[in-house]
């Protein structure tokens, strides 16, 4: 009876481990960590709970994980359906993946973490950000001073579609398609009505916003460090993001040369 | 030279649209600077594209490592906010709009040299990873 019991209690901790390892290695992918570093925590949550035999591997849309104990194995999967860079996050997870590799943590304690570092973003300084990037961005490439406003307009603009859209969770490549459109008939109704001159440099500066997409190239750096799979298939998906924006932006200035 | 200083308040931009840790986005700001300052003084001794997009991501990933090894946070804060100001932005634009007007002979010469600096970018992040890659084989022995 008491091995029974025993038996049962590891099973408990086993399918805890797993949950728990898998929680933190889905936050930190979703908060844009390279692949390698989600293997390599993962890892080393669960043989900080000293349990020896384990295979993870994930790829950029999903995260498959198996452990056992000798005796019992389980096996979890999650899947990744979007991602939302959030650096703050990521830096804290890491810490935290720390903390339990050191001393075991209860799980109590660590799904409260994940928990409060969910809750840390906040919609007023997204805001601050983008109109900052979107007008110095525009000032970089050569803009005067009015032009670098009328960017950081489209940027408020486009902020508030933003929240009206990720709220309906659209496609990726639908959404950089949407934004880079809107951009582009913002700006040309601006600059036909007269305020600000470079319509390009104001274009421009307000295509920086969706470059995030576009960074995935750095994806590279994924390849090699031996995870080919996801390296290509996010390589892949930063150029089809290249020329889903630059259609965007093509149909809006066609538009605007019809109405001039 | 002024451009510097907007690329660098364009890192910071996204560090903070990134949520980035308060304390930082000083790293993030200087990272941007960085990394144009590494374009600027490869293109003016090479003045090819693809030698200099090489030589800034070359940089910017070195300097992220050392402020990840000398911060104790991913190296993808810095890698993923001090890469933007490189990133052709500009020349995809500028092949668009020559496609929508009609020019195909600009709007071919937009687009090699957006990928220019892809394929520059993308040797640098090799090469980099490669040699990061190196050191941190030897210090584990």
């Amino acid at each position: 009876m008491t091995f029974f019991f025993m038996e049962v209690v590891m099973n408990i901790a086993l399918n805890e481990v797993l949950s728990l390892s898998l929680d933190i290695g889905e936050r930190m992918l979703k908060c844009g960590a390279e692949i390698s570093r989600v293997e390599d925590t993962i890892e080393r949550i669960i043989t900080g709970y000293s349990l020896k035999s384990n295979e993870v591997f994930v790829l950029n849309s999903i995260i498959i994980a198996t452990i056992s104990n000798g005796e019992n194995s389980i096996t979890e999967t999650r899947r990744i359906k979007y991602r939302n860079i959030d650096l703050l996050e990521l830096e804290n997870l890491n810490d935290l993946s720390r903390k339990i590799c050191s001393n075991n943590i209860s799980r109590k304690e660590v799904l409260n973490n994940i928990e409060s570092y969910k809750k840390s973003s906040n919609k007023c300084f997204t805001a601050i950000g983008m109109m900052l990037a979107s007008s110095s961005f525009t000032l970089f490439f050569g803009g005067t001073f009015i032009d670098s406003i009328v960017s950081l307009v489209i940027a408020l603009v486009l902020f508030f579609s933003d929240l009206k859209i990720k709220k309906s969770s659209l496609n990726n490549f639908i959404y950089n398609f949407f934004s880079s459109f809107l951009i582009g008939i913002c700006a040309v109704i601006i600059t036909s009505i007269g305020i600000g001159t470079n319509l390009d440099k104001i274009i421009i500066g307000d295509i920086m916003l969706l470059i995030p997409g576009l960074s995935t190239f750095i994806s590279i750096n994924d390849i090699f460090k031996g995870d080919t799979v996801s390296g290509i298939s996010r390589f892949t998906e930063g150029i089809f993001l290249a020329l889903v924006i630059a259609g965007g932006i093509g149909i809006a200035l066609s538009i605007g040369g019809a109405i001039k | 030279m002024i451009k510097l200083l907007f690329a660098a308040v364009g890192s910071l931009g996204f560090g903070i649209l990134f949520n980035a840790n308060k304390n930082k986005l000083v790293f993030i700001a200087i990272g941007g600077f960085v990394n144009y300052l590494a374009y600027l003084i490869s293109f003016y001794f090479t003045s090819t594209l693809f030698v200099s997009s090489l030589i800034c991501a070359f940089v910017t990933l070195i300097y992220s490592e050392l402020m990840a090894y000398v911060s104790k946070a991913p190296a993808t804060i810095f890698i993923l906010t001090g890469l933007i100001p490189s990133v052709p932005g500009a020349s995809i634009f500028y092949m668009m709009q020559n496609l929508v007007i009609g020019d195909k002979t600009l709007a071919l010469s937009s687009c090699v040299e957006a990928c220019e600096i892809i394929l520059g970018i993308v040797s640098g992040v090799a090469l980099a990873s490669v040699l990061i890659g190196l050191i941190k084989s030897f210090r584990k022995k």
